[in-house]
């Protein structure tokens, strides 16, 4: 039943603080990803369950049992890491058995379980190959058996998939999912695709310069991000500057900067003259002919276009200077383009943030 | 004068001199070192009958040389054999220590180990045999007047352990930093402890760099002179034999033997190169309970305290001793060599000149020689025929070195292809000769990776901008090398200068310092030994000195 207990973890190399003072809980048969920028931890927890790094301070529960000393062989964990780390010189079977070899299980035993997890991979027919002569995801596969046949109830995986093919990528984390949703493990999945994490996740734990920002399920996280950089890291969004001018019951105006546009947002929290942030989406904008006087609606001139296939990206400038982006779907654009056009978009997929003391600390995706 | 440079470069860059270069470097390669090596063969049988004359059917002697030849050659492989397991049981946790762990202290370590490879093995042998073998050394400390132990097998052993510890050392360092530790994290991951983890991860990883070690180590010792002349007694390894038997004009029995020499060393270096990926270690069965108890973290502190200890008392305290020596009987030393009728001063001097002149001559010869190879086995695409060159660039490197100046002392002299005149006599310039064979291998060693560390794309921008070839390597390729060249030179320096055993061979009536230093010894003045080893070991180490700096700031 492995329920994994994190408490006040850090960590620091030299100067860097690697961890500061995490806190995390991860439940039996969760699949939880820990998603990020390059350096923002994330590897550094998966580590520290694994044993692999001693915490500066903090400490690891393994089900109520405190694991923070253990060394890593005593910890009962499968782990699969980025490079595979499949042993060049071990043909697949020896590889697959080598956790069921060095503890001394029989031979019928480790037959058995080898067997079962080769199947489950799929690597079964490749079994006298050796590590040479496997393509990445085959290697990939061979580095989960492996960790499945410690019969471990815990699975770490270091960026699994970073090293495939996109191709392989999707297969491979569907694949993944269904075989950890099956086995009835817990999963702890570093990675720093954020595409990855929404399709694979439980929940998803995002990190930051060693802090966890926000922990959720991946729609709690999409559709309700708790700061700016969330928002930015899991979707290619505008952010506008602007300063609330009117406030209504359940919503407020507010005027984008160098007396700009209006826009409505969907919430009355904020007080009158607070200076805000407002993000919209670039896929949530769309183009309109309609001169109507409803709520946001803006005019913009198109300085810029991207064909990207299926979709084209369009750099728009509005009245006061600011700069946005669109996504149309390639098939919705109008047939003739003029320079100066409207778009609009829905009122409740504005979200709003506090001006903060440096937006572009917050808008810096590292 | 930069235009005349560039036009003298210009019709340098022709095809023509490249080609010629190539040849010219291929040619002086097989020529002057691979040739004479291998002449010793041809040698052998076309004096078969000579040869089989004077080993089995002697007038005076009967097969006595055959015998001896065969104790000889026995007993060499018998303490090279130990000494190898040795070393790697003493060698391998050092040099897991110094790759591993991080401490205060370490560069020095990681300094001392490198005293016996910088030191020539006539005075470190000289040093060993005061601390182990006389009453001015270990038993000394105890009030005894004699040595702990007498020359002999076991005295040959403790020297070749001492001066073949840093090549093992070295050679394990490297390869165990170069195994990737994330094999041994997803090792502890699924389960095994850290015992487990070295034999069945680690080791499979760095096996063949261990063999290649052990290999080196086996040749080292087995062609070890200069240190074993000091030690051996009345034990005579082969290349002991082959100096005695060269001295006392059996050339005969000194050639067979030479050519069984050459023919290890050849088979030695195939089996380096073919056979290492092959070995198969037992790592399939785990002894699970051993090796847990075996992977406690108190053993692995008794560990480190043996191997400190085993490392100051049999390798570093006894190269040191000299200098004990000389502090405690300093009047005797100064009596000895100032003071004496037959002026060892005056002697010393004239052998560290030869010393110096040879060694700087043979580097010279090496520099230029040697850029030239390594950069055709680095950079010509020339498949199959590189490989070879490659392979034959160690040669020189692992035959013993007596075999290998008795074939080049035949082969340039009156034995040889160039009639009965010969073409070198013993002497000086067959010294010189025979230390660029002899250093030829490390030169080219030392550039090879240097080479092909450096990007081709650079010279070819240099091309597309109008500079012909030889610009190109003076203004692009030769900054970047520069270093190297001055590392392998010092390296290159310090090995010329410590040889004993070929120059022994060809040495005619010039004088190197390890032989002086063996001559000495034999004549029991070890008072003037030690100045002479104190005075070459301080030289030497100072020149390693250098070369670390060089190589760390290259770093």
């Amino acid at each position: 039943m492995p329920h994994i207990v994190i408490k006040d973890l850090s960590k620091a190399y030299g100067k860097v603080k690697a961890l500061d003072n995490v806190n995390l809980e991860v439940f039996d048969k969760e699949y939880l990803t820990l998603l990020g920028p390059s350096g923002c931890g994330k590897t550094t927890i998966l580590r520290s369950i694994a044993g692999l790094e001693q915490p500066d301070r903090g400490e690891i529960l393994f089900d109520g049992k405190n694991i923070t000393d253990l060394p890593p062989e005593e910890r009962d964990i499968g782990m699969v890491f980025q490079h595979f780390m499949v042993f060049p010189f071990l043909n697949v079977w020896d590889n697959v058995t080598y956790p069921l070899r060095i503890k001394g299980k029989s031979e019928v035993e480790i037959e058995e379980i080898a067997v079962k997890a080769m199947e489950l991979v799929g690597i079964l027919p490749r079994i006298n190959e050796f590590p040479e002569d496997l393509s990445a995801p085959e290697l990939q596969k061979v580095g989960l058996a492996r960790a499945f046949s410690t019969g471990s109830k815990l699975l770490l995986l270091d960026e699994p998939l970073s090293t495939l093919d996109s191709k392989f990528r999707m297969e491979f984390q569907h694949e993944l999912r269904k075989l950890v949703k099956g086995l009835g493990l817990t999963a702890i999945h570093v990675t720093h695709d954020q595409r990855v994490a929404m399709n694979i996740a439980d929940r998803i734990a995002l990190m930051r310069k060693g802090r966890i920002l926000q922990i959720a399920t991946p729609m709690q996280l999409y559709y309700a991000p708790n700061s700016i950089f969330t928002c930015n890291f899991l979707s290619n969004s505008n952010f506008l500057e602007g300063i609330v001018e009117k406030k209504e019951e359940k919503r407020s105006t507010v005027r984008l900067r160098g007396f700009g546009p209006k826009i409505v947002i969907p919430t009355d929290k904020w007080e009158r003259r607070k200076r805000l942030v407002l993000t919209i989406r670039r896929n949530e904008i769309s183009f309109s002919y309609a001169k109507s006087s409803e709520i946001n609606i803006l005019n913009a001139e198109i300085i810029d276009e991207h064909f990207l296939g299926a979709r084209t990206i369009f750099q728009l400038r509005l009245e006061n200077g600011d700069r946005m982006e669109a996504e149309i779907l390639t098939k919705d654009i109008p047939m003739h383009l003029g320079h100066v056009i409207t778009i609009s978009f829905n009122i409740k997929d504005i979200m709003s943030f506090e001006y903060p003391e440096d937006l572009d600390y917050e808008l810096a995706l590292e | 004068m930069g235009r005349l440079l560039l036009k003298i470069e210009k019709g340098l860059s022709n095809r023509f001199f490249g080609i010629f270069g190539d040849s010219f470097t291929i040619g002086f390669f097989i020529l002057i070192i691979i040739v004479p090596i291998l002449y010793i063969f041809s040698f052998v049988i076309t004096r078969w009958d000579t040869i089989y004359f004077n080993l089995f059917n002697h007038p005076i002697l009967g097969d006595k040389q055959w015998f001896d030849l065969l104790t000889a050659l026995g007993r060499s492989f018998e303490i090279a054999g130990i000494v190898t397991i040795i070393d790697v049981i003493i060698g391998l946790p050092m040099a897991l220590i110094l790759a591993r762990y991080q401490f205060r202290g370490k560069k020095y370590i990681d300094s001392l180990i490198d005293l016996p490879l910088a030191v020539p093995t006539a005075a470190l042998g000289f040093s060993i045999y005061l601390f182990w073998g006389t009453h001015y050394g270990i038993s000394g400390l105890f009030g005894l007047q004699t040595g702990l132990f007498s020359e002999g097998p076991l005295m040959i052993m403790l020297v070749h352990i001492v001066f073949t510890y840093p090549y093992i050392v070295r050679n394990l360092k490297e390869v165990i930093m170069r195994v990737d530790r994330t094999y041994e994290h997803a090792a502890r991951s699924l389960g095994a402890p850290g015992f487990t983890v070295f034999r069945t991860i680690t080791g499979p990883l760095m096996k063949e760099g261990l063999i290649a070690g052990a290999i080196l180590a086996f040749t080292r010792s087995l062609g070890e002179t200069g240190a074993t002349m000091i030690v051996f007694g009345v034990t005579e390894t082969s290349p002991i034999q082959i100096v005695a038997w060269r001295q006392l004009g059996l050339f005969g029995p000194a050639a067979f033997l030479s050519m069984i020499l050459v023919l290890v060393a050849l088979l030695l270096l195939l089996l380096l190169k073919l056979i290492t990926r092959r070995v198969g270690l037992p790592i399939h069965r785990v002894f699970v309970r051993t090796e847990r108890a075996l992977s406690q973290p108190i053993l692995r502190k008794t560990r480190n305290g043996l191997i400190a200890l085993v490392f100051i008392l049999i390798v570093i305290l006894p190269s040191l001793w000299t200098f004990v020596y000389i502090g405690t009987n300093s009047s005797a030393v100064y009596s000895q060599v100032f003071l004496g009728a037959d002026n060892k001063l005056a002697e010393f001097w004239l052998s560290f000149l030869a010393s110096l002149s040879i060694a700087g001559l043979a580097t010279l010869v090496c520099v230029i020689l040697g850029i030239p190879m390594a950069i055709i086995i680095v950079r010509r695409k020339w498949g199959k025929l590189k490989a070879i060159l490659d392979t034959l660039i160690d040669i020189p490197l692992v035959i013993p070195s007596a075999a290998l100046g008795f074939s080049v002392f035949v082969f340039w002299g009156t034995l040889g292809p160039f009639g009965p005149n010969g073409l070198f006599s013993p002497g000086y310039w067959l010294i010189v000769l025979v230390h660029i064979v002899f250093c030829y291998p490390y030169m080219v060693r030392v550039l090879i990776p240097i080479v092909s560390s450096i990007d081709p794309g650079y010279e070819e921008a240099a091309r597309t901008l109008g500079a012909p070839a030889f610009t190109v390597f003076r203004t692009c390729t030769w900054p970047l090398l520069k270093r190297g060249v001055l590392a392998g030179s010092i390296i290159t320096f310090t090995r010329s200068l410590g040889e004993t055993g070929a120059t022994l061979v060809v040495m005619g009536l010039t004088r190197t310092i390890p032989v002086i230093i063996v001559d000495w010894v034999e004549a029991q003045s070890l008072a003037a030994s030690a100045f002479a080893s104190v005075i070459i070991i301080i030289f030497s180490y100072v020149l390693i000195f250098f070369l670390r700096k060089i190589t760390l700031a290259s770093e």
